[in-house]
C-alpha cells in the first residue's frame, strides 16, 4: 500500500478517542468499571508507537499525505488558501511520542492501583478524560499544518481541566484552581493562534514548513511579533517565569496519577511544540535577537523555583516548584539557538519527563502508605519503604543532575551551548542554578526518606509490587538514558538536522 | 433579460410555499377546531417549510457551478411610475434564505411538541410561516422599497410571535419594549430611504449604486448612512441599541427565541450589509461598525456573566455574537480585509445553528421542569442526558472552542484584524483581534458555569423528575447538534459556498 505507517499513525490518535467514548457510554449504561478496557488501549498505543520507530529511521521524515483529497477548508481568492490534515512523524515528535505514551501508560497502570485505596467517583469518566487527554497530545505531535495543530492543541485542554477539578484533591478550592489552570491555558493558547493567523497573514499558509519558507522574506518587525506570540504563547503552557503562577496550585491539587500526566507528558508536549514553532518557522538571525532576553528569563525562571521548591514543605508542590525551575533549564537551551542547546533542551525534556513521573510516583507511594503529605511530618522512610527510597533517591540523583544519571547528559549539552553564546555571565548563573537544583532535590529525599522516623509512621509498610514493577521501569530507564545517552541523541541529531534555524554543529 | 416561466417561477417559490402555507395553515386551524389540531397543523406548517427549503435547494443548484449572480427579475408594475418588485437571486441572498428556511424546519419540528399545550396556534404558525417567508423575501429582493416591505413584514411577524403567550406579562411587556424600539428603527431607515431617493431619484440597488459614484460625500448622503445604520441596529442589537433583546428573547417561546436569535437579528443585519453595499466604503461606515462591534462584543459578555435566567444568558450571549458578524464585516468594508467578510458570513450560518441549538435545549429543560433559572438546573444532566450534552456542545461551539463550527468562524474573523493591520502596516488594528479574541475567553466564563451546572453531582429537586425531552424535540435538537459538530470538523461545506457570496462583494467593495 502506498503508506504502510499509515494505519499505525491513524490507530495512535483514534484508538484514544474511540476508546475514550466508549469507556464514558458503555460505562454509564452498564454500569461496569471499564479501567482494565483503557489501560490495555494505553499499552496497545505505546506498542504502536514502537513500531513507528523504523518509519523514522527509514525515512527520516515519514509524512502521510492526504493531498488526493479535499484540504478541509478554502480561503481566500479562488480558494488559494487551504487548511489540510495531513500526518507526519519525525524524529522529534517520534522522542516526545515515546515519552508521552510511555508516561500516560504507566499513569494509568499507576493510577489503577493508587485508586483502589484512594477511590474517586465516576471512575469511567476519569479514564475516558484521560484517554482523550493522551488522543490530544499525540495529535499535537503528528500535526503539520498550524491549525490542525491548534486544534489537538485544544482537544488537550478540557480533559486536563475537568481531571484536575473534577476530580482534585482540594475540594474546598478545586474549582477556582481549576478555572485558573484553564484560563491560563487558555489564553496562552489563544496567542499561539494569533501567531499562527499572523503567519497564515503573512504567508498565505498554514503547513508549518511551506510557511516557514516563505517567512523569511517578510518584513523583520512583523516577523519578530509573531515569534514573539508563539514564546509567549508557549512559555504559558511550559510555565516559565511569569507566567508559571498556575502550576503549583495545579500541579499539587491535582490526582496524583494526572500530576504525573501533566509533569511528565504535558510539559514535554509544551517544549515540543515551542521547538517545532520556533525553528521551522523563523530564519537563524530572527532567533538570535531573541537570545538575550529568553536567556535572562530562563535563569530567573531557575532561580525562582530552585529556591521555592528548597523552603517548600508539601512534598508535591516541591515538585511542582522543580518543574518550574526545568522549564527554565529548558528555555536556556532554546535560547541559546545553537545546536548542543537545543538538543540539550530536548533530551532534557524527555529526561525530566521521566524523572518527574518517577518522583511523582514516590510521592505517590508515600501518600497512599502514610497519608501525609508534609516534610515536617515525615522522615526516615528508606528503612520501612526500601525500594521505595531507592527510586526516590535514584530520582533525585538525576534531578540533581549527577552522572551517571540521564538529568546529568541532558544538562551539560544545554550549558555547553550556554557558554557557546556570547552571555557567558548568564551562563555561569545558569550553573550556579545547578547547585541549587542539586540542594533541594538532596533536600527532598533526605526530609522524606531519611532521617528520624516520626512515631506514628512506625507501622508503614513497602507499595504494593504492582506500584514498585512501574517504578522499576522508570528507574531503569533514567539509569540507562543515563549511561547510553546514544539511544535518544542519535534522534535528537536527525531532529535537529531538520530544523533550518539553527546553526553551529554539535 | 429574458428568461423562461419556469425559471420565473422558481425564483418565487420558496416565498409562495411559505405565504401560502401561512394562509393554509391558518384556515386549517380555524375550520378543524378540535382535539388533534396542535399536532396536524405543526405538520402540516412543517410540511411547506420542507417544500421551501427544497425549492431554495432547487434554486441553488440552478446556480451552481457558482455564478454569482443571476439576475432573474420577476417586474410586476404597480403602476405606470417605474416602481417593480424586482427579486435577484445571488449568493449573497441565498445564504440567508437556506439558513431562514433551515432554522424554520427545524423549530417547526420542534414546536409541535413544544407548543402543544398554548392556544392560538393556527396564529403561531401561520406566523412563523410568514416570518420565514418575509425573510427569504428580504433575501431576494433588489431594490431598496420592497427591502423595507419585507423588513416590515419579518419585524410584524416577530412582535406578534414574542407577545405569543399574552396570559402572562412579561411576554407583552416584552413585546412592546420590542415594538416601540423597532418601529422607531423601521421609521428611521424609512427616512433614510426616503433621502436617498431625493438624491438619485431611483429606487433599486444597481442604479442607487451608480448614482452615488457621482454624489459621493454628500452631507444628505451621509445623514441617510447614520440613519440606516442606526435603524437597522436596532434589529441587529448593536451596543446601546441592543436593550429589546433580552426581554424579548427570554420572553418569547423557545422555538421563536431560537429563530430570533438565530435567523431574524441577522436578518436586520444583513439588510443593513444590502444597503451599505450602495455607498462607496471611502466615507468610513467601516470603522464605525467595527468599533461598535467591539463595544457590543464587551458589553454583551460582561451583562451575560451576570445572568441567573438562561434564557436572558442566552439572550446577551446573541448580542455579543452579533458583535462577531458586525466586526467581520466592518473590518471587511474599512479595510477590504477578505477574511472579514468570509468570517462575518459563516459566523452567520454557524451561529444561527449553535444558539438555534441552545436555545432549543434550554426550552426542552424548560418544558421538563418550568423554570428559567439555572441553579435550579443543578444535575439535569443525569436526568436528560441527550439535551444536557447537546447544550454543552453549544455552549462550547458558541465560545469557540474547536472542533465545533463555532471555531471555524470566529477564527477566520480573528484572521481578519491581523489581516487588515499587515496590509495596512498599521499595528494597532490588531486590537480588534486581541478583543474579538478576549471576549471569547471571556464567554467561556458563564457558558461553563452553565454546564458545569448542568453536569453537577448534586441534583435539584426539579431536575431529580424531569424526563428525557420528547422524541420530536430530540429530533430537531439532534439535527441541530449534527450540524454544528459536522460544519466544525468539515467547514468547507459551508465555506465553498460563501465564497461566491464574498466575491460578490469584494467586485461592489474594490478590496482584496
Amino acid at each position: 500500500m502506498l503508506y504502510p505507517y499509515e494505519p499505525l499513525m491513524l490507530s495512535i490518535i483514534m484508538l484514544p478517542i474511540m476508546s475514550s467514548v466508549l469507556v464514558y457510554c458503555v460505562g454509564v449504561k452498564t454500569k461496569t468499571d471499564l479501567k482494565y478496557a483503557a489501560v490495555l488501549t494505553m499499552i496497545f498505543v505505546f506498542v504502536l508507537a514502537i513500531m513507528l520507530i523504523p518509519a523514522v529511521q527509514d525515512y527520516n521524515i515519514y509524512k502521510v499525505s492526504y493531498s488526493g483529497a479535499e484540504p478541509i477548508a478554502h480561503l481566500g481568492k479562488d480558494g488559494s488558501q487551504t487548511i489540510s490534515m495531513d500526518m507526519r512523524i519525525d524524529s522529534l515528535s517520534l522522542i516526545v511520542l515515546l515519552l508521552t505514551s510511555l508516561v500516560t501508560t504507566l499513569a494509568m497502570l499507576f493510577s489503577m492501583q493508587y485508586h483502589k485505596k484512594r477511590e474517586i467517583e465516576n471512575s469511567n469518566s476519569y479514564y475516558a478524560c484521560m484517554l482523550l487527554f493522551a488522543a490530544g497530545m499525540f495529535g499535537v505531535l503528528f500535526s503539520t499544518d498550524m491549525i490542525q495543530f491548534y486544534l489537538f492543541w485544544e482537544l488537550m485542554l478540557i480533559p486536563s481541566y475537568l481531571l484536575v477539578t473534577y476530580w482534585g484533591e482540594d475540594k474546598k478550592h478545586s474549582q477556582k484552581i481549576g478555572l485558573k489552570y484553564f484560563i491560563y491555558t487558555h489564553i496562552g493558547a489563544v496567542l499561539i493562534l494569533i501567531g499562527i493567523l499572523f503567519t497564515f497573514t503573512l504567508t498565505g499558509k498554514t503547513d508549518m514548513e511551506t510557511a516557514g519558507a516563505f517567512l523569511g522574506t517578510k518584513d523583520a518587525n512583523l516577523v519578530k511579533i509573531t515569534a514573539s506570540l508563539f514564546i509567549i504563547g508557549f512559555g504559558i503552557k511550559m510555565a516559565v517565569f511569569p507566567f508559571h503562577s498556575w502550576l503549583p496550585d495545579t500541579y499539587s491539587n491535582a490526582p496524583l496519577p494526572i500530576s504525573v500526566m501533566l509533569a511528565g507528558a504535558m510539559s514535554s508536549i509544551g517544549v515540543y511544540g515551542l521547538i517545532r514553532f520556533l525553528f521551522t518557522l523563523f530564519t537563524h538571525d530572527i532567533l538570535m535577537s531573541f537570545t538575550y532576553i529568553l536567556l535572562i528569563v530562563a535563569v530567573i525562571t531557575q532561580f525562582y523555583g530552585a529556591i521555592m521548591a528548597l523552603v517548600e514543605k508539601n512534598i508535591k508542590r516541591i515538585l511542582a516548584y522543580s518543574s518550574i525551575s526545568q522549564a527554565g533549564y529548558i528555555l536556556f537551551g532554546i535560547g541559546t539557538a545553537v545546536s548542543i542547546g537545543v538538543g540539550g533542551s530536548i533530551l532534557h525534556a524527555v529526561n525530566n519527563g521521566l524523572i518527574k513521573a518517577l518522583l511523582f510516583m514516590v510521592v505517590g507511594a508515600v501518600i497512599l502508605m502514610t497519608g501525609i503529605r508534609y516534610t515536617d511530618q515525615l522522615g526516615g522512610l528508606a528503612g520501612k519503604m526500601p525500594f521505595t527510597a531507592f527510586a526516590g533517591v535514584v530520582g533525585a540523583l538525576a534531578l540533581a543532575g549527577i552522572p551517571p544519571m540521564n538529568g546529568f547528559v541532558s544538562e551539560w549539552m544545554i550549558l555547553a551551548g550556554g557558554f557557546g553564546t556570547a552571555y557567558t555571565v548568564l551562563a555561569i548563573l545558569a550553573v550556579i542554578a545547578s547547585i541549587f537544583t542539586m540542594a533541594y532535590s538532596l533536600r527532598f529525599v533526605k526530609e522524606i526518606f531519611f532521617g528520624e522516623l516520626p512515631k506514628n509512621l512506625e507501622s508503614t509498610k513497602e507499595t504494593s509490587l504492582k506500584i514498585s514493577l512501574v517504578l522499576a521501569v522508570l528507574v531503569l530507564l533514567c539509569v540507562i538514558i543515563g549511561i547510553v545517552p546514544t539511544l535518544v541523541t542519535g534522534f535528537i541529531r536527525n531532529a535537529l538536522g531538520l530544523f533550518r534555524g539553527i546553526l553551529g554543529g554539535w | 433579460m429574458e428568461f423562461s416561466l419556469t425559471l420565473q417561477t422558481l425564483i418565487l417559490l420558496p416565498m409562495l410555499c411559505l405565504f401560502i402555507g401561512a394562509f393554509l395553515t391558518y384556515l386549517i386551524g380555524r375550520i378543524c377546531y378540535n382535539e388533534g389540531v396542535p399536532k396536524l397543523i405543526g405538520v402540516v406548517s412543517l410540511l411547506f417549510m420542507l417544500l421551501s427549503l427544497l425549492s431554495i435547494y432547487w434554486l441553488y443548484t440552478k446556480l451552481s457551478p457558482p455564478i454569482s449572480e443571476l439576475p432573474l427579475e420577476y417586474p410586476t408594475p404597480v403602476d405606470s411610475t417605474s416602481i417593480f418588485l424586482n427579486l435577484k437571486v445571488d449568493s449573497l441572498g441565498l445564504l440567508i434564505a437556506t439558513v431562514a428556511a433551515l432554522m424554520g424546519t427545524i423549530v417547526s419540528l420542534y414546536s409541535i411538541t413544544y407548543m402543544e399545550k398554548d392556544r392560538g396556534l393556527d396564529r403561531y404558525y401561520s406566523l412563523l410561516l410568514m416570518l420565514v417567508g418575509a425573510i427569504v423575501g428580504l433575501a431576494f429582493v433588489s431594490d431598496v422599497f420592497s427591502l423595507y416591505v419585507f423588513f416590515e413584514l419579518m419585524c410584524i411577524s416577530s412582535y406578534a410571535l414574542v407577545a405569543f403567550r399574552k396570559d402572562k406579562w412579561e411576554p407583552i411587556e416584552a413585546g412592546f419594549k420590542y415594538i416601540v424600539m423597532s418601529v422607531t428603527g423601521s421609521i428611521l431607515v424609512l427616512f433614510g430611504i426616503s433621502i436617498i431617493f431625493s438624491q438619485t431619484g431611483k429606487l433599486d440597488f444597481a442604479s442607487i449604486q451608480i448614482a452615488m459614484t457621482s454624489v459621493s460625500n454628500n452631507g444628505a448622503v451621509n445623514v441617510s448612512i447614520i440613519l440606516f445604520i442606526v435603524g437597522f441596529g436596532v434589529k441587529a442589537a448593536i451596543v446601546p441599541l441592543h436593550t429589546w433583546l433580552p426581554d424579548a428573547h427570554a420572553a418569547a417561546p423557545s422555538g421563536i427565541s431560537a429563530m430570533l436569535s438565530g435567523i431574524v437579528i441577522e436578518a436586520g443585519f444583513f439588510a443593513m450589509i444590502r444597503v451599505l453595499l450602495m455607498f462607496s466604503t471611502d466615507i468610513g461606515f467601516g470603522l464605525i461598525l467595527a468599533i461598535f462591534a467591539v463595544i457590543t462584543m464587551t458589553v454583551g459578555n460582561l451583562l451575560a456573566l451576570a445572568q441567573t435566567d438562561i434564557k436572558r444568558m442566552l439572550a446577551y450571549s446573541s448580542v455579543t455574537q452579533m458583535g462577531y458578524i458586525v466586526l467581520g464585516i466592518g473590518l471587511g468594508f474599512e479595510y477590504g480585509a477578505r477574511a472579514g467578510f468570509e468570517g462575518g458570513l459563516f459566523h452567520i450560518f454557524t451561529h444561527a445553528f449553535m444558539k438555534g441549538l441552545a436555545f432549543l435545549c434550554a426550552g426542552a429543560i424548560i418544558y421538563r421542569i418550568s423554570t428559567r433559572n439555572i441553579e435550579e438546573m443543578r444535575g439535569i444532566g443525569r436526568t436528560m442526558p441527550f439535551t444536557a450534552v447537546a447544550f454543552a456542545i453549544a455552549g462550547l461551539a458558541l465560545a469557540g472552542v474547536p472542533p465545533l463550527s463555532g471555531f471555524m468562524s470566529k477564527w477566520i474573523i480573528y484572521k481578519a484584524g491581523v489581516d487588515a493591520a499587515v496590509a495596512t502596516n498599521n499595528l494597532t488594528l490588531v486590537v480588534f483581534t486581541a478583543f474579538a479574541v478576549a471576549n471569547s475567553v471571556l464567554s467561556l466564563g458563564y457558558y461553563l458555569p452553565a454546564i458545569n451546572t448542568m453536569f453537577s453531582s448534586d441534583i435539584s429537586e426539579k431536575a431529580k423528575n424531569a424526563k428525557e425531552a420528547p422524541i420530536l424535540m430530540l429530533a430537531a435538537i439532534g439535527i441541530m447538534a449534527f450540524i454544528t459538530i459536522i460544519i466544525g470538523i468539515y467547514p468547507d461545506l459551508v465555506l465553498k459556498n460563501i465564497e461566491p457570496a464574498v466575491d460578490f462583494i469584494i467586485k461592489l467593495v474594490g478590496g482584496k
